[in-house]
This record gives structure tokens, sequence and C-alpha cells, in this order.
């Protein structure tokens, strides 16, 4: 998603033709759970905040193998958020509880190749290429 | 606040007006040059004023259009992104690293 998220933000999100959801996958033990939280507690302050959040631990996907809260914290005061309500955040088991129950939502559907999407009700396994993207997107916006 | 900016606007172009119907100073080659006190008996009274607008008016621009990439709503359990009325709904299933 992360290679084709600006051309369809571009192209049908700024359009009004398309809005996006995030859904949390926990592969990676810890370092997941500590930047799918932080994705969370960003959200928490300002749901724009969520989005922001969301491409910069993209865009710092290298730091977060070691990520510790401490380096999100780091990231939340880059995008201008409180960083100690952050910290505090981290820690509540109610956000702990949300990205879990996120995470088992996707398991449940039986989806398990990363990256994975559904476009309405049909799910699309693995990354697509953005023209392939535009032919499905096109079709159901015609229907 | 336009009753001020009518007043203002008023003097700016009285004095504009004053200073715009002064002739200008030509002396002929042999005339004596008017003394100080002749200048002071022709020059015309000038109006110093200071208005201090303390009001700003608001100037109604035509709206932009809707900033649906950094719209976000939340639903259920989802922050969604765009205009809530899309007839798409593009889910991304990932882990960030």
């Amino acid at each position: 998603m992360l290679r084709v998220e600006p051309e369809i933000l571009a192209n049908y999100v700024a359009a009004g033709q398309v809005k996006l959801a995030f859904s949390h996958v926990l592969d990676h033990g810890d370092a997941s759970q500590v930047a799918h939280h932080t994705a969370e507690c960003a959200g928490a302050q300002s749901p724009l905040a969520f989005w922001q959040m969301h491409d910069l631990l993209f865009e710092r996907q290298d730091q977060l193998w070691n990520a510790d809260p401490a380096t999100m914290v780091q990231f939340a005061t880059e995008l201008g958020l409180d960083g100690t309500a952050l910290a505090a955040c981290l820690a509540d088991p109610a956000i702990v509880e949300k990205v879990e129950r996120i995470n088992q939502a996707r398991q449940a559907l039986g989806i398990r190749a990363r990256p994975s999407f559904t476009v309405n009700d049909q799910l699309v396994q693995g990354g697509l290429a953005y023209p392939t993207f535009v032919k499905l997107l096109d079709e159901l916006l015609t229907k | 606040m336009d009753n001020r900016v009518t007043i203002l606007l008023t003097l700016l172009l009285f004095t504009a007006c004053a200073r715009g119907n002064q002739a200008p100073a030509v002396t002929a080659p042999n005339e004596p040059a008017p003394t100080v006190a002749q200048a002071q008996a022709t020059a015309l009274p000038t109006v110093e004023t200071t208005v201090v607008l303390t009001e700003v008016t608001a100037i109604a621009l035509p709206s932009p259009a809707e900033d649906w990439v950094n719209t976000v709503n939340v639903e259920g359990d989802y922050y969604i992104r765009g205009n809530p009325d899309a007839p798409i709904l593009l889910t991304d299933y990932s882990d960030f690293l």
C-alpha cells in the first residue's frame, strides 16, 4: 500500500471518491506493538494525527525495529503532539486492547498476506501496482 | 468601523485635493523671491489626523473545495481518511515494519 498510497491520495481521496482505513497487523512482536500503539495514541490526540503518525512511521520504518517509547515520543513531538500524553497513552490498556482487537478482526477475515486490502468488500491479497488499483477503482466507480 | 474609515478617507481626500491645488512654485526671473511672511500667508492649512483602526474587517472569500486528504472521521475502531460519503472504502491491512 505504501508504494501507491500517495497516488491514491492525490487522485481518488482528494477527489472525494475513495476513503481510506488502516487496519493494524502485528507480525513483529514488541516492535510492531509499540509502533501501532503509537499511531493509536496519536489518534487519541487528534484523528488527523493518526494518519500523520501513520505516514511518519512508514517513513521511519528502518528505525522501528529497535524503537522504544522514547523514540515514539520524539516522533510525536516532531508532529507537534503532546509527548508526555503520548508516553502515558502507550501504557493505556484500552489502547493495547483496541490494537489487539483490530488485529484479531483481520485474522478472523483470513487475511495473512502482507500487504492486503479490501476494496469495499472485495479482498485483495498482496501488493498491487498503481495501474491495477486504477482499473479496480474505476470499475467500481462506474458501476 | 465604517464611520471611521469614511472619516479617514474624507480627510485623506481633502488633504490630497488641497495639496493638488497648490500651484507649483514658479518664480519669474526678475521677481524677487517671496519672503517668509508671504510664503506663510499663502500656505494652505494642513490637517493632521491620526486614525487608529482597531477592527479587522472579515472578508468573505469563496469557500475552497473540501480538503478530503486531511479529513479524518472516526468510524468504530477506525480512523477513516477522506470524504465520509465516498463510494469506495479501501482498507489497508499492514504492519509498519
